[in-house]
């Protein structure tokens, strides 16, 4: 007889909004069927029909992968850090927390860059944030209290897709009981996406003015006239429309993605939509937030700041920790052939970087932990198989309102598969009694 | 103006779908990636401008190379001269480390242009291939 079993409160572990409300129907130790997911959710709980999982480590040898035991992999990754001189630590995005500290913690030790992924992502606006400060508040702040909802450059339906439906626009608050009729959503875009079409107001503005449409709107709350027709292609008559929407609202907030971040001006852009929400706070309360990809993006960024005191391009090439993004990160460090190895944890940088470090990439060694085959391990050097943190294993992950949430673990992972933590202190532990063993045999300085 | 002749110069711009979403979960080598990201959104009117029909293949040219995608309507038009794609290696392929000092790639509305091809579609590991043949490599 089949064995069925209901597991609830389940956090999802695919993007940043960390629904904790999903159910799964276990039937003989395997996922028969998750509940209240998104497809994107449903997905990574579940597994492509097809996926293609990793099970036991590989080690290249002469261009053709060779199954080794996760002892001889780790040896290989400690001989390729310890020869070394300008390695990076990347990725970090996916996976839970222990395994960022025990991640930065080797970095120190070997002398490495540490970086995640706001520097392909939201490092924009954590830059920005850092100059100015930001007005947050949590999801259930929003859920319970928002009657406007402004999403500029962000398209959840797609990326989030239950952003809008948990803890925005369609839940029923303790202040909007009635839910979507209660709320106001406006969605400011370059293209009428899925998010523009579920909108209230769609407003679409041209590409690379972002900063002059916020600037403009800025300069309408604090009571100034506009002297020209359009702004960004959008017409004057719209801009104060806006404006005066947003002083009225009793709880408002602006959510941003890389529409805002990644378009000309970057960090300056994200600049003018804090600032823009500090102004409006002269008038009522209106609070701001970065729409986070990665299901433990902020996790990272809260683990690396308080150990380095910075949040992402961090270096301990020097053996202390030094900040500076445009030196310091994955797509800098790599566009300029400067890395000579890489540590790659929960991310597929070779998917997801620009041409110029994807090549750079294939040029070093490489040492990846991932559960699945990606375009990164194909091209490393070390293939650590681990676990999927969420589903197979347990840890703590960050929302996008840094909201720390306790990850479940589901079913247990495939025979023998240990976990990022585990895998890293692995190789941590090797690469200590290689170089203890090295300075051995060095032969004694003479004075 | 032959059929070869026949160029457009947009602004691409990079994000996520659904589809480029689900194919990132163990299928990334395979053809579900492939189907789900080497693939372009155009506007109506610029896809008319190419006499482009619906899955032709479109070359699309940047500072950093090429790539060969199917073209599809935009269901999020109009948006002449602007043209979509899903994050993933196609996407990638043509997009610069970009120039603002901070260490942040161009992800977003990069110079591009758009031509029909009769060439095919790489799959991903054809890509990654590619990328093997890289120069200056370093012996393990």
């Amino acid at each position: 007889m089949s064995k069925k079993k209901i597991i609830s409160d389940v956090v999802c572990p695919f993007c940043g909004s960390l629904c904790d409300d999903i159910e799964v129907i276990m039937e003989n130790d395997t996922i028969k069927e998750v509940k209240n997911a998104c497809q994107l959710g449903a997905t990574k709980i579940r597994g492509n029909r097809n996926s293609k999982r990793l099970t036991k480590p590989l080690i290249k040898i002469k261009e053709e992968f060779v199954e080794a035991t996760y002892d001889e992999a780790a040896e290989q990754a400690a001989k390729i850090l310890l020869e070394a001189e300008f390695p990076i630590f990347y990725g970090f995005g996916s996976t839970e927390a222990n395994a960022h500290r025990e991640s930065i913690k080797f970095a120190e030790e070997v002398g490495a860059i540490w970086d995640h992924c706001p520097s392909v992502c939201h490092g924009p606006s954590v830059l920005a944030i850092q100059e100015i400060g930001i007005a947050g508040c949590t999801l259930g702040e929003i859920r319970n209290r928002s009657d406007l909802i402004v999403y500029i450059g962000t398209n959840p339906m797609e990326a989030h897709p239950r952003h809008m439906s948990r803890y925005t626009t369609f839940p029923r608050g303790f202040f909007r009981e009635k839910g979507f009729q209660e709320r106001t959503v406006v969605v400011i875009d370059i293209r009428k996406t899925e998010t523009a079409k579920v909108a209230n107001h769609y407003i679409q503005i041209q590409p690379n003015r972002d900063f002059e449409f916020l600037s403009a709107l800025r300069a309408v709350v604090r009571g100034q006239t506009l002297k020209v027709e359009t702004v960004a292609g959008v017409p004057r008559e719209k801009i104060e429309e806006l404006a005066e929407l947003m002083k009225n609202a009793k709880h408002g907030v602006l959510f941003f993605g890389l529409g805002l971040a990644s378009t000309k001006g970057n960090h300056r852009n994200v600049d003018a939509a804090l600032s823009l929400v500090r102004d409006l706070n002269d008038y009522t309360k209106f609070y701001v937030q970065p729409m986070r990809g990665h299901f433990n993006v902020t996790g990272a960024q809260n683990v690396i700041t308080w150990i380095s005191g910075y949040p992402f391009a961090v270096s301990y090439l020097k053996g202390y920790p030094q900040y500076n993004p445009g030196e310091f990160s994955l797509t800098g460090v790599m566009s300029r052939q400067e890395a000579d190895a890489a540590v790659i944890v929960a991310s597929d940088p070779v998917g997801n970087s620009p041409k110029q470090v994807m090549e750079h990439f294939a040029r070093i060694p490489l040492i990846v932990l991932d559960p699945y085959e990606t375009p990164t391990t194909q091209l490393a050097s070390v293939v650590f198989p681990v676990t999927i943190s969420g589903v197979e294993s347990d840890g703590t992950a960050y929302r996008m309102d840094h909201v720390p949430i306790r990850l479940r673990k589901i079913k247990k992972g495939p025979k023998g598969v240990l976990t990022d933590y585990a895998v890293l202190k692995k190789i941590a532990q090797k690469y200590r009694k290689l170089k203890k063993e090295n300075r051995k045999k060095a032969p004694k300085k003479e004075w | 103006m032959t059929h070869k002749d026949k160029s457009l110069k947009v602004l691409l711009t990079t994000g996520r779908t659904i589809e480029q979403g689900k194919s990132l979960v163990g299928t990334k080598l395979t053809t579900k990636a492939k189907q789900a990201t080497a693939v372009c959104f155009l506007d109506p009117e610029d896809m008319e401008k190419l006499q482009l029909e619906e899955e032709d293949n479109i070359k699309i040219t940047t500072s950093e190379g090429m790539i060969v995608v199917r073209a599809k309507k935009s269901n999020e038009a109009p948006h002449p001269g602007i043209a979509f794609m899903p994050l993933g290696i196609y996407a990638n392929w043509l997009i610069p480390p970009g120039d603002a000092g901070i260490g942040v790639p161009q992800y977003k509305e990069v110079e591009a242009t758009i031509a029909p091809t009769k060439e095919g579609i790489p799959s991903v590991v054809q890509l990654i291939n590619e990328l093997r043949k890289v120069k200056g490599k370093k012996d393990v």
